[in-house]
């Protein structure tokens, strides 16, 4: 998937953290479940300040393209309709570090320093959330 | 499925027009009849200006505190339902959900300046003019103002003038285009959550045929207007006819020169978002490239490499880059335009006359369109297209470039792309466009500053956004006082 515009990058994050969000709803039951939970909710919170970030971050007079920027394959599976396995720490760190990495590179592309620092501080978000995910891991 | 006609908001209700007479309104991209638009008749409006008058010495009364308090809400509405009104601007108006974001956000942007009231319409006094005598200037609103709305930023425009006009406590009608009345009418049914006064803000819809009746009112103090230049002409002549004050903002020749110590990639890319974001439907979108000296050759391999890569279709989907015109009589006259380039000797590096759009077999999309070999004399050089017409003319010099940026009638915008800080100012300083961007292709003046233009872009002297329409909208009274 081509991420050309200001929009695409932002709805697509959008995107990606909702669904996202509802993986760690989903693994209830899980061992992890009241991590999963607190992640839900900080994904909630995360979503909040990506919309914000696309209303108020949209300068019109500089709108220009962007190129050179896809959706990762390791996140693409992601936008599909329900998870293949169970939930599973590791699993979700590697998409964390996954979402940490298009935010870094999404950063870079975007164009507009405001809405950049915005992107790499999802990606620091997203690596503490992998961070806290790696520290359920065994071993 | 009843294609639903939009209402007139008027008294802080929706009222039915009285007019039998609707036009469709097209979804560009699909060609769709979305909604049907009433022209309203000089019965609507006169409903609608007394509903105003009535309603303007109450909010003139109204402390400027809490005339700043309902531009917060108004704000907060504005914030609240962002994504569903820039989504209708989409639908209506066929521009990109980056676009129309950020549309939404200059409108917004309006309203934030605008609820610094208190502090902008303070007058001012001097001490002992003479002995013992004292002066002071009193700003003061004046009654009922209306904008005559275009149909290329149906969210943003009518936000150059409202929130200053009520902010200043002054009474509003809003006519927008009726090309693309739904995004108004969404935004007043939002509106309602910031809960104005009854009268202060109201809708009217219709065409010409409205705006004229508005125009003639006895009880109208004044009129803003955004269209082309013949109407603004018109607009500018008859208010002053009636009495009324008038700001007009009419068409526009944009030219963006580039020197050949521009930085080239980004400059490519400044220009392609300039002429062809919008679809072209822009007034300050940049329709002439004046390419100097040695930048011609790496401008028109680039340009037309940058614009054949921009992905055209629907607007709602975010990875589209160009949207289609307004509607299929636009689209007819800016194939006119491509014809007439031809035939005057201009060369077609990149044609959009022929692109396709999948799934969307009836929108109305012309691609991204280059001439080359263009001379200031044709009239693709000098006329208003409208449309994402490109044309590249050579020049020798940074004072040939000046000379046909003088010979085009209009001064709305114009653009150099330069990394000398000594032609820069030149260009600054004797270029007349109001609005000069300098490595900027899209010289859009934010809220704070006024909306400019000179020549046959603008007739008036006050411009909308910022002080400008602060001023549009209030009156001056001098007040000299003695006691004995």
């Amino acid at each position: 998937m081509q991420l050309n515009t200001f929009s695409a990058i932002l709805d697509t994050a959008i995107s990606l953290e909702t669904a996202l969000g509802k993986r760690y709803e989903a693994a209830s039951g899980a061992e992890a479940e009241m991590l999963y939970r607190e992640l839900a909710k900080d994904g909630r919170k995360r979503i909040r300040y990506l919309e914000r970030i696309r209303r108020e971050m949209v300068t019109e007079m500089i709108l220009e393209p962007i190129r050179d920027l896809t959706l990762p394959d390791a996140l693409t599976g992601l936008l599909s309709a329900e998870a293949a396995s169970p939930p599973d720490p590791a699993k979700f760190e590697t998409l964390e570090r996954a979402m940490a990495d298009f935010y870094n590179k999404a950063a870079e592309k975007i164009g507009l320093d405001e809405a950049a620092r915005a992107l790499r501080k999802m990606a620091k978000g997203s690596n503490r959330r992998a961070e806290r995910l790696a520290a359920l891991a065994p071993g | 499925m009843s294609i639903q006609i939009v209402n007139n908001y008027i008294n802080g209700e929706w009222v039915r027009s009285e007019s039998d007479t609707t036009l469709d309104v097209h979804n560009p991209a699909t060609g769709e009849v979305i909604a049907k638009v009433p022209v309203s008749t000089d019965a609507d409006v006169d409903r609608a200006v007394k509903a105003a008058k009535e309603a303007f010495w109450e909010w003139r009364t109204t402390p400027p505190y809490t005339r700043a308090r309902a531009m917060f809400r108004l704000k907060a509405v504005l914030e609240e339902y962002f994504e569903d009104i820039a989504r209708t601007v989409v639908q209506e108006n066929g521009k990109t959900i980056d676009e129309a974001r950020g549309e939404v956000r200059r409108a917004i942007e309006n309203v934030e300046i605008a609820s610094a009231i208190p502090a902008l319409m303070t007058g001012y006094n001097l001490e002992d003019v003479s002995q013992g005598i004292d002066e002071e200037a009193l700003i003061q609103p004046l009654g009922v103002f209306f904008c005559i709305a275009p149909f290329n930023f149906p969210a943003m425009v009518p936000f150059w003038f409202m929130p200053y006009a009520v902010a200043t406590g002054n009474t509003y009608i809003i006519k927008p285009s009726e090309q693309t009345p739904i995004t108004q009418t969404r935004i007043f049914e939002y509106l309602e959550e910031a809960d104005l006064p009854p009268g202060v803000v109201n809708l009217v819809h219709g065409d010409k045929t409205t705006a004229q009746a508005l125009l003639e009112h006895p009880d109208v103090v004044g009129v803003s207007f955004v269209g082309s230049t013949p109407v603004a002409k018109i607009v500018y002549k008859t208010a002053a006819e009636y009495g009324k004050r008038a700001q007009c903002q009419g068409g526009a020749k944009n030219a963006l020169v580039v020197m050949p110590d521009a930085v080239m990639e980004r400059t490519v890319a400044a220009i392609i978002t300039s002429a062809f974001g919008n679809a072209g439907q822009r007034c300050l979108a940049g329709s002439i490239v004046l390419a100097v000296g040695d930048a011609y050759e790496p401008l028109k391999e680039q340009l037309v490499a940058g614009a054949a890569g921009l992905k055209v279709g629907n607007g709602l989907d975010p990875s589209t880059q160009m949207g289609p015109v307004i509607s299929a009589r636009a689209k007819e006259r800016i194939l006119g335009y491509i014809e007439q380039g031809l035939q005057a000797g201009a060369r077609l590096l990149l044609d959009g006359r022929t692109v396709k759009v999948p799934d969307h077999p009836n929108g109305y999309f012309v691609g991204p369109t280059i001439f080359d070999e263009v001379t200031p004399d044709m009239s693709i050089a000098r006329e208003e297209i409208f449309g994402p017409v490109l044309s590249i003319i050579r020049v020798d010099s940074f004072e040939q470039a000046l000379e046909v940026i003088d010979s085009i009638p209009y001064g709305n915008a114009a653009s150099l792309f330069t990394t000398s800080g000594k032609l820069a100012r030149e260009f600054k300083y004797r270029v007349k466009a109001g609005n000069i961007g300098i490595n900027i292709g899209i010289a859009a003046p934010i809220a704070s500053f006024p909306f400019a233009g000179m020549k046959d872009s603008f007739f008036g002297d006050l411009h909308g956004q910022g002080m400008d329409a602060i001023n549009f909208f209030t009156d001056r009274k001098v007040v000299i006082s003695r006691w004995f």
